[in-house]
């Protein structure tokens, strides 16, 4: 076990550090004479990074009352840092997208259900009203990112991994866990931590598969879990197995969500998700 | 009895069966109003993709209605996947949405052949 986790160390050590656009993003933010004019051009620099944050934000989960045609609207409605994220998801698709296709698993699948997750996660926050819900797209997103380096750095294994998947009619971790012995949690958090990426956001990719969700700094793990559960069951995308594991009581007791919720919201969650996969990955 | 019926389903001269609410609980468009093309448009553009509709007024329209059939299909189908057995309301509401997913996504043939299967 302790020589996989040496090697995925390795294998994260040849991932390249972020986007300059997300470092230069996250300098702008502590400058305080940096003003919504400057990161919004700085954004605008980069026409396709643009175009696909304005149609993430004129999806329905950001519920904004008119449509925004403008990176330096969109900052002024939804913050910097929810922009930020934005763009530091979608700069971690465009990084793995092209990568190696394993026979049952097809990236563009594997960020159908990111990208899923991420809406539900983010309605989750809106529902709630979590004070800092700008966490809540980029921690669904990016929640399961350890089985791409799993999968791009173990190829041979992952395809075992897979195999047991398909054979015991299991879940995807516990394979992973089963075959080699780690998972996708520990894998991801390796990156994360490489990549500095905020604390809360760390946890989710470490701990979304099993976490005590009795705290209230445990909300975004939570929402994160449910929403990952509710992405299974919608079928949203494909990640890596065909089944929907348990809601952990604690997550629904944390997240005191209405009875009807998902049935309320479903044509909201729907469309963005298809929006979200069409603006983002350009395929429906 | 109301029925629910797909947006691409829907023909003019159906009867709402239920009020269209927004998310703060306002009614959109109120139960009994007869749909014509104007509405169509008003449900695609607010995203409307299910409505509750007061059974058909002309029989071509009989068997567009999601049947009994179709869901028990569908809820198998989302019951097959599950790990664990549903225990609270909220579960229940997030497995009925499911179930009416499917039958969007699916056809009917797919759930058919997914049922010989168990």
């Amino acid at each position: 076990m302790i020589n996989i986790e040496k090697k995925i160390y390795d294998a994260v050590e040849e991932i390249p550090t972020l986007p300059t656009i997300y470092s230069v993003l996250s300098d702008s933010l502590i400058n305080p004479n940096a003003n919504a004019a400057d990161v919004a051009h700085l954004i605008s620099t980069d026409q396709s990074a643009s175009f696909k944050v304005l149609k993430v934000v004129n999806s329905p989960i950001y519920h904004l009352s008119s449509r925004i045609e403008s990176i330096s609207l969109a900052v002024l409605h939804l913050g910097f840092n929810e922009i930020r994220n934005i763009i530091l998801a979608l700069s971690v698709i465009n990084l793995f997208s092209k990568k190696k296709i394993l026979s049952a698993f097809r990236p563009v699948d594997f960020w159908k259900h990111s990208i899923g997750t991420g809406v539900i996660t983010r309605y989750i926050g809106n529902a709630l009203q979590v004070p800092r819900p700008e966490n809540y797209f980029l921690a669904g997103i990016i929640h399961d990112i350890g089985k791409l380096i799993l999968f791009e750095n173990f190829s041979e294994q992952y395809e075992k991994v897979l195999y047991y998947v398909e054979n015991k009619k299991c879940l995807i971790y516990e394979a992973e866990r089963e075959i080699l012995g780690t998972d996708h949690t520990i894998a991801g958090s390796i990156l994360a931590e490489k990549w500095k990426l905020p604390e809360s956001v760390c946890k989710v990719i470490r701990w979304h598969h099993g976490h005590p969700y009795t705290d209230e700094s445990d909300v975004l793990i939570a929402a994160t879990h449910i929403g990952d559960v509710a992405a299974r069951m919608l079928e949203f995308g494909y990640p890596g197995d065909d089944y929907v594991h348990k809601p952990d009581p604690n997550a629904w007791e944390l997240l005191k969500l209405p009875q009807h919720f998902f049935s309320k919201s479903a044509d909201i969650l729907i469309s963005s998700y298809e929006e979200a996969i069409n603006s983002i990955l350009n395929c429906s | 009895m109301p029925l629910v019926v797909h947006i691409e389903e829907i023909v003019p001269g159906m009867v709402l069966g239920a009020p269209i609410l927004n998310r703060y609980g306002q009614t959109l468009l109120a139960q009994g109003i007869t749909i014509d093309e104007k509405h169509l448009l008003m449900f695609k553009t607010w995203g409307i993709r299910h409505i509750s509709v007061e059974g058909p007024k002309d029989k071509d329209a009989k068997s567009v209605s999601i049947n009994e059939d179709l869901l028990r299909l569908a809820r198998m189908h989302v019951q097959k996947r599950m790990l664990w057995e549903i225990s609270i309301p909220i579960e229940e509401d997030l497995f009925n949405t499911a179930a009416e997913h499917v039958i969007d996504i699916y056809s009917t043939n797919d759930l058919e052949a997914d049922d010989d299967k168990y």
